[in-house]
């Protein structure tokens, strides 16, 4: 095991894939001569060259576009977005062509994109940049949704992602590309889409959630579990499809459900993840599944408010002590 | 045959239109394609051009008229041709789509769709709508022992047992957790019998941990079921119960009650009271007594209390008829001393003896109980230290006596112990203004607390 920060880990599972499939390319705004906007593309311009990492105008639509073109005749682009806020802008790529082309063309076409950037809140950047979007994107059939929460699990995934003959949108997060953790050395470490990982094993309370508000669900077990509360977490790693089998596993042991994100409540992940287990897990249940989200608002700039707005560890302590019926 | 011509479907999502403008007058040449009326649909005001042609014989809707789908609007034909029966015809259709039309169809819709099951069959084209990759196609497969958490399967599993809420004696739901009511299926324990300490009483797990069978713990618990045996007593209201709420219900709900409190220093007054009863064998004073009597001075000076609402009008009464409630064991009665400012403290205590025997014996007649104009009720000789009294119509108010006693109070600066009385005024605010209330009740108090202007 190394210790590298998430943006290395990045780099390495691009790096590593790109030299095992020519087909992979790199495609974005600053991904090569300014060796990308947060350095995870850092040293692949040099070592792959221009026709294989390739800067762009700022015109999220029709890159979007070329990269869809580009999986539908066989290569498997990487496209990266600066931010998944401008990602809005490749909206009718990403969910008219990339989702559909393989139903629409009765599966003569397959599109295996892969669409990465930071994603969700950061740190004083406002309503029109600290949002997250994963929610939107695992709205759509046809899309897988996968957003990791250590450089471990980035690296595992990415591989997964880049290798899937799916459009996959990885999120990942601006503030965590510094953050630092043990990666396996393993040769060739990739971790599958569609199953979610038991970080933390508890018998009283699950806790499900993913990316950054894995950090807060691990925080809130370490404090409890001074108290004697046992709380399982379980890091979704793909959202889309959801892993129910281990969902179910876990809310059979412990009855209780607290669904952690930093995005907004109505139709969230949380949302989606209520109605699976309050549909397929009803007599387990002892408590109603509780939600721990951002407020339902625009993301102030103000930092007293943004961090009003987030969640944060003594919310998801709340919301456990809530479905355990203790104050 | 002229042709009647219906409200168009102009948009895909529109179920009625407005008629925003006639482009053609009656008598206008209408050719197919040619604008014939704008219309608003849901989206937007168009215009309509017609399928039809033929000279305009007839409207059969004005502008700002809005009509369902199909419904007709006008009438196309040959020159000169006759439209009365056309017209007929359009009625009959407008009735139907107004009426039967529309409705029959959301009827039959409804009757088409069965009603149960209503999530598996949303669930259905769900999971065929995600065939790809999904987990969710998956998660119905991982091999589950217990057949009432298969996804479609509804609350009455394979198992046979019964999850839904259960309901108690009073037909009742009983709140129950899911998995509560599960574990209760399992272990036999009646919900029913559990209190539940979650959120608005719902039963959780951790309100069943150590609970046997539940016949069980019924045979443990002998007292409940001593208790149980017991019958309530249905016991059938007497009529002077039932006249005692209505009039009290009548009171309370239509007079507007505020309610005034003071203390009353009663040093003087007890000493009074032995010297009085000292000085005569006629008859033994109470403190009722001085009571009715200190009201009745009150009223003389304070016209303005001694009163009954009429509505539109106040009735001053020209005398105190002075009522005092009496318990009786089948309820409670007030008494009236009639013109009791015309007897001294001796007479109107007799008075009050008099009225009280023959309200024990019900031997009341209504003259003797009707036409207070204030009432007394007093509790104090039951221990009750103050309260609040219903209002005794047709008088305004009501006063309210607690008991004397003995407590420490402040004297010139020293703890010393005092004979203190609270004594509390209601009164009908429509009749009565609260400073006309407390004028009152500030002159019962000083005519108790120098009490000898009771003798006068």
């Amino acid at each position: 095991m190394a210790t590298m920060t998430f943006r290395e880990a990045l780099n390495q599972a691009l790096d590593e894939e790109m030299a095992r499939d020519p087909k992979v390319f790199l495609m974005g705004e600053e991904v090569g001569q300014y060796q990308g906007a947060y350095k995870v593309s850092q040293g692949l311009l040099d070592k792959y060259g221009g026709d294989r990492v390739v800067d762009t105008p700022i015109t999220e639509l029709s890159f979007a576009g070329v990269g869809v073109g580009a999986a539908m005749v066989g290569l498997r682009p990487v496209i990266e977005m600066m931010t998944f806020n401008f990602a809005i802008l490749a909206l009718d790529q990403i969910y008219n062509n990339a989702a559909k082309m393989r139903l629409m063309s009765g599966g003569q076409y397959k599109v295996p994109i892969t669409f990465r950037g930071p994603n969700g809140p950061a740190h004083m950047l406002s309503a029109q940049h600290s949002q997250a979007t994963e929610s939107w994107f695992a709205n759509v059939p046809g899309l897988k949704v996968v957003s990791p929460a250590t450089p471990n699990d980035g690296k595992g995934l990415l591989k997964a992602a880049i290798r899937d003959d799916d459009p996959v949108i990885f999120l990942e997060a601006e503030l965590m590309y510094n953050m630092k953790g043990e990666v396996s050395d393993e040769a060739d470490y990739v971790l599958p889409l569609g199953k979610a990982h038991v970080a933390r094993e508890g018998k009283d309370v699950t806790v499900i959630t993913f990316s950054k508000g894995y950090h807060h669900a691990m925080g809130a077990a370490e404090a409890l579990a001074k108290d004697g509360v046992e709380v399982e977490v379980i890091d979704l790693r793909t959202i889309r499809p959801l892993d129910m089998e281990t969902i179910a596993r876990s809310v059979r042991k412990t009855h209780r459900v607290v669904t952690v994100e930093e995005g907004w409540p109505y139709g969230g992940i949380g949302a989606e993840l209520a109605y699976c287990i309050s549909h397929d897990l009803f007599d387990q249940l002892d408590a109603p599944v509780t939600r721990v989200t951002g407020l339902d608002v625009p993301m102030p700039y103000a930092e007293n408010l943004e961090h009003l707005v987030l969640p944060a560890p003594r919310d998801v302590i709340a919301a456990i002590n809530a479905v355990r019926y203790r104050s | 045959m002229p042709t009647i011509v219906g409200m168009p479907r102009l948009s895909d999502t529109m179920e009625e239109g407005t008629i925003a403008a006639w482009h053609k007058a009656v008598g206008d040449m209408v050719k197919a394609g040619e604008a014939f009326a704008d219309i608003e649909t849901d989206k937007a005001v168009q215009t309509f051009e017609s399928f039809d042609e033929g000279v305009l014989l007839s409207l059969l809707a004005q502008v700002g008229d809005t009509l369902p789908l199909g419904a007709p609007i006008a009438i196309l034909g040959k020159k000169g041709e006759d439209v009365g029966a056309a017209e007929a015809e359009a009625k009959k259709k407008l009735a139907e789509i107004a009426g039967g039309g529309g409705g029959g169809e959301t009827k039959k819709a409804e009757a088409a769709e069965p009603e149960p099951e209503p999530e598996a069959r949303k669930d259905a084209p769900k999971k065929e709508d995600t065939p790809k990759a999904d987990a969710k196609a998956a998660k119905a497969a991982p091999a589950d022992d217990e057949p009432a958490e298969a996804p479609k399967a509804p609350a009455k599993g394979g198992s046979g047992q019964d999850l839904s809420a259960p309901v108690d004696a009073d037909g009742v739901r009983v709140k129950a957790s899911p998995l509560a009511r599960r574990i209760a299926a399992d272990r036999g324990i009646d919900l029913t019998t559990v209190e539940g300490s979650g959120p608005h009483g719902r039963i959780v797990e951790r309100d069943l941990e150590g609970l046997e069978k539940t016949r069980v713990v019924r045979a443990g618990v002998s007292g409940r079921a001593a208790r149980a045996s017991r019958e309530d007593e249905v016991v059938r209201v007497s009529q002077m119960r039932k006249t005692i709420a209505k009039r009290l219900v009548e009171s309370k709900q239509s007079a507007p009650h505020y309610y005034l409190t003071m203390h009353v220093d009663c040093d003087a007054l007890v000493q009074l009271r032995k010297d009085v009863n000292a000085a005569q064998d006629a008859v033994k004073i109470s403190y009722n007594d001085l009571v009715l009597r200190a009201c009745t001075k009150a009223l003389l000076a304070h016209p303005n209390v001694n009163v009954a609402w009429e509505g539109a009008t106040i009735r001053r009464f020209g005398g105190v008829h002075l009522a005092f409630a009496v318990a009786l064991d089948t309820g409670l009665i007030s008494p009236v001393v009639r013109d009791a400012d015309q007897l001294g403290l001796i007479d109107l205590a007799l008075a009050v003896r008099e009225l009280a025997e023959k309200a024990r014996a019900q031997k009341l007649d209504s003259a003797d109980y009707t036409g207070a104009s204030f009432t007394v009720s007093n509790l104090g000789m039951a221990g009750v230290d103050a309260f609040t009294a219903i209002i005794n119509p047709p008088a305004a108010c009501i006063l309210a006596v607690g008991a004397l006693n003995q407590v420490p109070v402040v004297k010139d600066g020293q703890l010393a112990v005092g004979h203190r009385m609270t004594i509390t005024l209601s009164c009908d605010h429509r009749a009565v203004d609260g400073a006309v209330g407390a004028a009152f009740l500030g002159d019962v108090r000083k005519a108790l607390e120098s009490p000898v202007g009771l003798l006068l």
